[in-house]
């Protein structure tokens, strides 16, 4: 097979058989599965180890598409020995499909052993739901369950020789009904007795899942006394009582009622995807003008929460009216405006931060201000990528929980699995599309992404569905089609060359006009945007800005210490037109106004009805240390303390009297504040390069030649996580072991027992001296060892 | 990067920069689907709205030629959304269709079912509605015609209306062009009217309408019956008819409140036909006493409300709106676009403007100060008062003496709200003074001697803005106005747009008290003038003197 990993001899193990892969081939595998190589395993032996585990497996299933999911369910429910000629009599695909989805399954060391052995990694069948591909156990697997008189009369009534012992009497009902077409007469037979109820029941378990429960299943059947459908089944074991209320449809007339597979539609091929051609140079220019959109609103909405903070809500995230407001101020919905949130937050520009009269309030991070210098496009390659990577479902804002209430922006527990995979999942369907074609209908995305990630049920039509949609607010996609920026962003690469020479280019000047606006025709260098920003007021934002002069924003950047001439020359500077008239005026005006009465702070007044103590008192030079500065010719201050201030006129011969109650106000600085950036970005675990995981694979061979060099007798340090190991290398390779087990009374005990898992802590084995599964907590174990095969 | 003229905002504003060398072609394909909001002197503000689109859509226009152009034109990336919506907004007009039907007169036909059902599910609409024929198509009675248009607008889904319109009594009506033409783009205008059916024509003033009304209604060679904003009005329409058209004095009558004549041709006032006696309107009966074929609104703009509502039942009969700006101060522009019809063509100030029409307007505001003792009596009277205080203050009056001196031998205009300020200044200036009361005859008098030459300087009140035509006013000078709404400043400078005969330029000054409200609501005026692309410039009053005469 070329997809498999090149094989020496014939392995025993899934250890033995990785180490009889090549190097390529363990990178790719660690390229796969990246949680494997973190933190890198230290030899073969503990690799195999965690390919094994539960976790990684449910992550590896998690990623398969249709077909290969289709090819593992078969695995999981045929018989062992499993041969690649059972799985491609039930799966419904081609041979090259099968023989493909053989070879990746090998690669993702899924699956091992030889073609007339295969064997499912053990942990995938508890991955899998109990009855994977929606069927049941085997029907021998079945009625060994029945007891034994029972099973000798369904056989004595199919007219099968009943035998001693109840494993051969099974066996033969199963041997039977392997024939299909003494399968399909048995159907026939109780179609006709039992009528079309029979046919009805099958096939409603044959569509899955295989088991149903009734109020009571009828304990003794025989073919002679059957009247119902149900009695007809199951006196032909068609159906077989599983407790004494559940029925289960045996595998063999599951997949005879499915038509032979175990899907009634061939698996090979993803569904069809509608398409149109469009202009890739238009969706690139559309998709530049929705980036520098989200950029800039993502800038405004951080400055006006900077400015005023809106609170965290008890339950976290932000309230309704905050958004609300936010969306009114800068001009889009409600939907799109907790987009921008959430995408801030994702990109750790915006945090919680503490307030001291108010407790927790939203407020930007340090993050931003570092952000917001940068260009614009790298300004959105940061925003896209950690859009691309955020485990945040935001399509559930807006909604309601579980519980029935309105789901927040930025409310806590949004993570969920579903979000980046399938998100990523879309945007792999729209990234399949050649350029210069797009889309036509995002319900043929869902089925893709339905087709390509069918173990990730649970959200994802509506996942699907926002990602189409937020992909085209961001301008990653536009039109249907992924943007070239897009695109490299999918694949990995920097997207920010590809959207900036699409972005305006910054200017760094206005058009001043007669009816006191200015125009700057686009995006400002942010000095001067700055300065504008501080004398006129924004008016309409986009590729342009215009600023409208008002009495009042001119009087704010005097307020600001601006002077009259600082205003004619900043204009004089940056405008590219002659400034109009009524604009000079307006300033002059304003102007002429300002600062006619004038307020100060100052801690003290030294007043005298004389003016010449005053003089005197100033002319003084041991009080200069007061900065005493005169207002009026009665009035000093200073902004010393009143105590000092009376202590050192005291001494200066003076003999002031303290004067009423002083009312002294303190200016309160800077209204702009920040969050600390959050420690850990809100990102799952991020990509391994080829580099890692050839780094890996060399500290795994490195491993490898430590442990063949090892004296022998020498064990390796026994520690809980190489116990760990031991038993899930068991488990896998179906070798019992045996162990030093401390119960709960203290005493220490040796068992040999057949791991069948390892799991939450606890061992499940079939313990050879009590003949039963039972559990072993892993920290009371305190030592493995093979034990070799028992004989029988 | 493309390197156009426009820049798309995201808040539907698109900016236009005259200077760019694509501008002029620019201007000419937005013009029909985007409404001009501001054209001061390098970049114009245009809208896009849902009625602008609908019109574009009811000119022919659809929504790819529409993006096309945005993305053609745009400088910078044209934000997804704004496309999306475009499309969306464009796409609604003429789902819906009224149609005429052989046996059931008038139909509505729906080209899109679901459209169809969601208004027949409206409680608003669904009463409206006869029987339903088909799947797609419900049979209107002719006399909801007009509201279920309105209706169906306020739902978001505007009807084309292809119900065609009736012949009306024929009359021949010719224009006399021997010693005058149509100009070129008052051609245009009529011919896209008519080709449109019904709808509006927007020119600014002075642009001469009235001759687009007679232009269509030589067209029609119909009955027609006129409605003006005023008898002074109603006798301009009369006067320039019977000078433009084959029309003889026989053949127009006058239904006003003086005199009540229904002719071939008659021209009503909106007063004379919203007058109610016991809340029954007395004149209703002037849109059915004769066979009309077609129907002229002047000033579309102040059209009052129930007007609408009678137009609702004329959907049958031409109709022609004539306005300079579509934007009504009450927002009801839409009913507008229903009962009226949309857009049928518009030319902005500018142009007309340097085709050498009209003439250019200068605008001057000059600032007086308020004496020291008059400061303290503004600064402690009540708000309510303060404008009258600061806008009569007598320190305005040097100011008009010294103006009117400086102008005199041209024909001035003083322009004011209030009636002793008004009757002082008369006095001062020893000119006649036309306020409210003064009888129609004497005013028609006092202006047909100003007309005429005889008469150089006129005191004026609010009475003189609207559609009285002084074509040989080329100053005005506005004391006081009543809180600068752009409607009465579009009508003042209407005044002093009509082309001058030898080319003088108009110029329009505004005496204003600095520091006070007087000078607030001038900012307005000032906002306003810059905006529609007009020079304005600020003196103080005392360099009024040394101030060189442009």
């Amino acid at each position: 097979m070329s997809t498999t990993p090149a094989q020496h001899a014939i392995p025993r193990t899934l250890a033995d058989a990785l180490r009889g892969w090549d190097d390529a081939s363990l990178a790719a595998l660690l390229l796969a599965r990246p949680d494997l190589a973190r933190p890198a395993p230290v030899d073969v032996g503990q690799l195999a180890a965690r390919v094994g585990g539960r976790s990684s497996v449910a992550l590896a299933v998690d990623r398969l598409d249709t077909a290969h999911l289709t090819v593992v369910e078969a695995l999981a429910r045929l018989d062992e020995p499993v041969g690649g000629a059972d799985v491609a009599r039930v799966v419904n695909a081609e041979p090259e499909t099968l023989h493909a989805v053989l070879g990746r399954l090998r690669a993702l060391a899924l699956l091992w052993g030889q073609d007339d052995d295969l064997r499912l990694v053990r942990s995938a069948r508890e991955v899998l739901s109990p009855h994977p591909a929606g069927l049941g156990p085997g029907l021998r697997t079945l009625l060994l369950g029945l007891a034994p008189a029972r099973l000798s009369a369904l056989a004595a009534d199919l007219g099968l020789p009943v035998a001693g012992d109840p494993t051969t009497t099974a066996s033969r009902v199963a041997g039977a009904y392997a024939d299909e077409g003494w399968a399909q007469a048995r159907v026939d037979e109780a179609a006709a007795a039992g009528g079309a109820d029979a046919l009805r029941l099958l096939d409603r378990l044959a569509d899955g899942p295989a088991s149903g429960r009734l109020g009571q299943v009828p304990d003794d059947v025989r073919l002679g006394s059957a009247t119902t459908a149900l009695e007809h089944l199951l006196a032909r074991g068609l159906l077989v009582g599983t407790d004494a209320r559940t029925v289960t449809l045996p595998r063999e007339i599951g997949l005879l009622r499915r038509g032979g597979h175990t899907t009634r539609q061939p698996v090979d091929r993803a569904p069809a995807l509608g398409t149109a051609p469009v202009d890739p140079g238009r969706v690139d220019r559309v998709g530049a003008g929705a980036a520098f959109d989200v950029v800039r609103r993502v800038e405004l909405v951080l400055e006006s929460w900077g400015a005023a903070p809106p609170d965290v809500l008890r339950s976290g995230g932000v309230g309704v009216r905050e958004v609300r407001a936010l969306a009114a101020a800068i001009h889009l919905d409600v939907d799109q405006t907790g987009f921008l949130v959430e995408l801030a937050r994702a990109a750790a520009l915006l945090a919680p931060g503490d307030d001291p009269d108010r407790g927790d309030v939203w407020l930007p991070t340090g993050l931003f201000d570092r952000w917001r210098e940068r260009p614009p496009a790298q300004r959105w390659a940061a925003l896209a990528q950690a859009w691309l990577r955020t485990p945040r479902a935001t399509g559930l804002v807006g909604g309601r929980d579980e519980n029935d209430r309105p789901v927040n922006a930025l409310a806590p527990d949004l993570e969920r699995g579903a979000a980046a995979t399938v998100r990523a999942a879309t945007l792999d369907v729209l990234s399949s599309l050649p350029s210069g074609t797009a889309m036509t209908s995002a319900a043929d995305v869902v089925a893709q992404v339905a087709w390509a990630r069918p173990r990730r049920r649970l959200l994802r039509e509506l996942t699907v569905l926002r990602t189409i949609t937020e992909a085209g607010w961001l301008g990653v996609s536009a039109m249907g089609a992924l943007t070239s920026a897009g695109r490299a962003l999918v694949g990995g690469a920097d997207p920010a060359p590809l959207v900036e020479a699409l972005l305006p280019a910054p200017v760094d000047h206005v058009l001043l006009q007669a009816d006191l606006t200015a125009i700057a025709p686009g995006p400002l260098e942010p000095e001067v945007g700055r300065g504008l920003a501080l004398m006129a007021d924004v008016e309409s934002r986009g590729g342009a800005t215009v600023f409208r002069f008002s009495a009042s924003s001119v009087r704010r950047a005097l307020d600001a210490g601006w002077p009259a001439t600082q205003l004619h020359a900043f204009l004089d500077a940056h405008s590219r037109t002659p400034v109009p008239q009524p604009l000079t005026y307006l300033i002059d005006d304003s102007a002429r106004r300002h600062g006619r009465l004038r307020v100060g702070g100052a801690a003290v007044y030294v007043r005298s009805d004389d003016p010449a103590e005053l003089d005197t008192l100033l002319a003084d030079a041991s009080l200069a240390g007061l900065r005493l500065r005169r207002i009026a010719p009665t009035v000093a201050l200073s902004d010393a303390p009143a105590d000092r201030v009376l202590m050192r006129l005291r001494a200066a011969q003076a003999a002031p009297v303290l004067e009423g109650a002083d009312g002294r106000n303190a200016e309160i600085a800077s209204p702009v504040r920040r969050s600390a950036v959050p420690s850990q970005p809100l990102t799952t675990v991020s990509a391994l390069g080829p580099d890692d995981a050839a780094a890996a694979v060399a500290a795994l061979r490195a491993g490898e030649r430590a442990r063949a060099a090892r004296p022998s007798g020498e064990r390796a340090a026994p520690g809980p996580t190489r116990l760990v190991e031991q038993l899930r290398a068991a488990v896998e390779d179906r070798q019992p072991v045996w162990l030093a087990y401390l119960d709960e009374t203290g005493t220490v005990s040796e068992r040999v027992v057949d791991p069948l898992a390892v799991d939450s802590g606890r061992l499940t084995a079939f313990d050879h001296r009590s003949a039963r599964t039972r559990s072993f907590a892993l920290h009371r174990i305190s030592r493995v060892a093979a034990a070799g095969r028992p004989s029988g | 990067m493309n390197d156009g003229p426009l820049i798309v905002q995201s808040d539907k504003t698109l900016l236009l920069e005259v200077d760019h060398p694509e501008a002029v072609d620019c201007r000419k394909q937005i013009a029909p689907f985007a409404e001009l909001e501001r054209s001061p002197e390098h970049v114009h503000t245009y809208r896009l709205t849902p009625l602008g689109l609908w019109n574009a859509r009811a000119a022919g226009h659809d929504a790819e030629q529409v993006v096309d152009v945005l993305l053609r034109y745009s400088r910078y990336p044209v934000p997804h959304a704004l496309l999306v919506d475009v499309a969306d907004t464009m796409a609604r007009y003429g789902r819906l269709r009224l149609d005429k039907h052989p046996t059931h007169h008038l139909v509505l036909v729906g080209t899109d079912r679901p459209v169809l059902e969601e208004v027949l599910r409206s409680k608003r609409v669904a009463p409206m509605l006869g029987d339903r024929i088909d799947d797609d198509t419900v049979v209107v009675h002719p006399s909801q015609r007009g509201i279920l248009k309105q209706a169906l607008l306020k739902l978001g889904w505007p009807a084309e209306d292809r119900a065609g319109y009736v012949d009306g009594e024929h009359h021949r009506i010719a224009l006399t062009e021997h010693d005058w033409a149509l100009r070129p783009y008052q051609h245009e205008a009529v011919d896209s009217f008519w080709h449109g059916g019904s709808g509006v024509v927007v020119l600014p003033c002075g642009a001469g309408k009235t001759l687009v009304g007679a232009g269509a209604m030589a067209q029609a060679s119909a009955t027609t019956l006129i409605l003006v904003t005023s008898t002074v009005a109603a006798r301009q329409w009369r006067d320039e008819l019977l000078r433009r058209t084959s029309l003889t004095d026989d053949e127009i009558g006058e239904y006003t409140g003086a005199r009540k004549q229904v002719r071939p041709v008659t021209i009503a006032t909106y007063q004379v036909v919203t007058t109610r006696r016991k809340g029954i309107y007395t004149h209703l009966e002037l849109f059915d006493v004769r066979d009309w074929g077609l129907i002229v609104y002047d000033e579309v703009h102040l059209l009052p409300a129930p007007v609408f509502r009678m137009t609702a039942g004329l959907q049958a009969r031409r109709r022609l709106g004539l306005t300079a700006t579509l934007v009504r101060e009450d927002g009801r522009e839409g009913d507008v676009f229903s009962l009226i019809g949309p857009k049928r063509y518009d030319a902005p100030w500018k142009d007309i403007e340097t085709q050498g029409w009209i003439a250019p307007a200068d605008c001057v505001e000059v600032r007086v100060a308020l004496s020291d003792g008059d400061r303290f009596t503004y600064a402690t009277a009540e708000a309510e008062d303060r404008y009258r205080l600061a806008a009569a203050t007598p320190a305005k009056t040097a100011v008009v003496e010294e103006l009117v001196e400086r102008h005199r031998g041209e024909p001035t205009l003083v322009i004011g709200q209030y009636l002793d300020q008004l009757a002082d200044l008369g006095e001062r200036l020893d000119a006649p003074v036309i306020t409210g009361q003064t009888p129609v005859k004497e005013r028609q008098r006092l202006f047909e001697a100003f007309r005429e030459g005889e008469l150089q300087l006129l005191v004026v009140s609010k009475v003189a803005n609207f559609s009285v035509d002084l074509p040989e006013a080329s100053i005005a000078i506005q004391v006081s106005g009543a809180f600068g709404s752009r409607q009465e400043e579009a009508q003042r400078l209407g005044r002093l747009l009509r082309p001058k005969g030898d080319g003088r330029a108009a110029r329009f000054y505004a005496v204003v008290t600095r520091d006070t409200v007087d000078a607030d609501f001038a900012q307005h005026r000032q906002r306003f003038l810059a905006e529609q692309g007009y020079a304005y410039r600020i003196v103080d009053a005392g360099d009024l003197q040394t101030e060189t005469d442009r």
